[in-house]
């Protein structure tokens, strides 16, 4: 099992989620992002930072790199895509996922260890939680905010493609607390929070058992590696 | 046409750094603004933060403060309607995001 890891310039959390991905058991293959070759990989993790110093608006100017271009095309044929803060960023300005993401309500910068409700575990990156399951990962981000038209919202709660929500407080001002997506085939993942800074004992949120305990965000990674099992 | 010079306060001070001396070039060559403003109806973080040090100046009259962006594309010769319509074209598809911005606004100058 190989999963990409991709880089542009400004990503800042693309050899966490390449530990991730190890820890999990897969491979690590490093996409670069004017490279469109995606090198035979199984999945890929668009992965957090600032790419492209957010200029014009996050994620927008990475939307459109060779390696994301890509990206969409294999997505749209079905390859799972995890896109982790800003890499949720760039599947909303590729049109991978629907809505926006705005600066946070309160205008701060945000870090902190974040309770989440998986509210959909039919998709490659949520397969090994159970429904409605509580999870503890970091959230950093400034410009976390998800909005969408109301139409778009309604569209997201009836067929059930809010995957993540916050839980215990709205970190963001995130219009129905979300704060992560899946896609209507259940391949294309984004959220705000990031699992892949939870996946190993001593580096991970604090839990009830232990401080720096939490690895609730491996599951992620196993999912993916069990969906690809089972295809 | 006549290039328009901004006269700076400090002028000499100005000139001393090449970034604050604009060459002609850059004065006279057409230019398309594509102005872009977050939707209405949505929170303006930035305008809102500005507003806020606005009234602790003093400054009670102004209710509101909304921020965008002016992005100019500099092109070589006088626009046509064609390329203003490719400049809506990228206005639309990339310099904004219709689910957070709008268009606002898109002319020639220079």
């Amino acid at each position: 099992m190989k999963i990409g890891v991709v880089t542009f310039p400004g990503t800042l959390d693309d050899r966490d989620a390449g530990r991730a991905v190890r820890l999990a058991g897969a491979e690590v293959v490093p996409l670069w992002h004017a490279d469109a070759n995606l090198h035979k990989v199984d999945a890929v993790v668009l992965p957090g930072g600032f790419s492209y110093g957010d200029y014009l608006r996050c994620g927008a100017i990475a939307a459109q790199a060779p390696v994301t271009q890509a990206i969409v095309k294999a997505a749209n044929g079905g390859l799972p895509v995890l896109g982790i803060c800003n890499g949720f960023q760039v599947l909303v300005e590729s049109h991978l996922l629907p809505g926006g993401l705005i600066r946070n309500e309160h205008q701060h910068f945000i870090c902190r260890d974040q309770k989440l409700r998986v509210e959909n575990v039919d998709t490659a990156w949520t397969n090994q939680f159970e429904l409605n399951q509580e999870i503890t990962i970091p959230l950093k981000n400034g410009e976390g905010g998800y909005i969408a038209d109301a139409e778009t919202l309604k569209r997201l709660e009836g067929e059930g493609l809010v995957a993540f929500r916050y839980l215990d407080v709205n970190p963001n001002g995130s219009m129905n607390d979300i704060a992560g997506l899946r896609n209507e085939r259940g391949n294309v993942v984004g959220l705000m929070p990031h699992p892949e800074h939870a996946v190993e004992p001593g580096f991970g949120p604090d839990s009830a058992g232990a401080m720096r305990s939490g690895i609730d965000g491996l599951k992620f990674f196993e999912s993916v590696i069990k969906a690809a099992l089972n295809v | 046409m006549t290039a328009k010079l901004v006269v700076s306060a400090n002028v000499a001070w100005a000139r001393h750094f090449a970034i604050f001396r604009p060459t002609n070039r850059e004065h006279s060559v057409p230019k398309i603004i594509v102005e872009v403003m977050p939707k209405a109806d949505l929170l303006d973080p930035q305008g809102k933060a500005v507003a806020n040090a606005l009234h602790r100046q003093g400054n009670d009259k102004i209710k509101n403060v909304r921020m965008g962006k002016r992005i100019e594309l500099h092109v070589d010769n006088t626009p046509t309607e064609a390329d203003l319509a490719q400049a809506a074209k990228i206005a639309e598809s990339f310099l904004s995001n219709g689910v957070i911005e709008d268009v606002v606004n898109i002319h020639v100058e220079g």
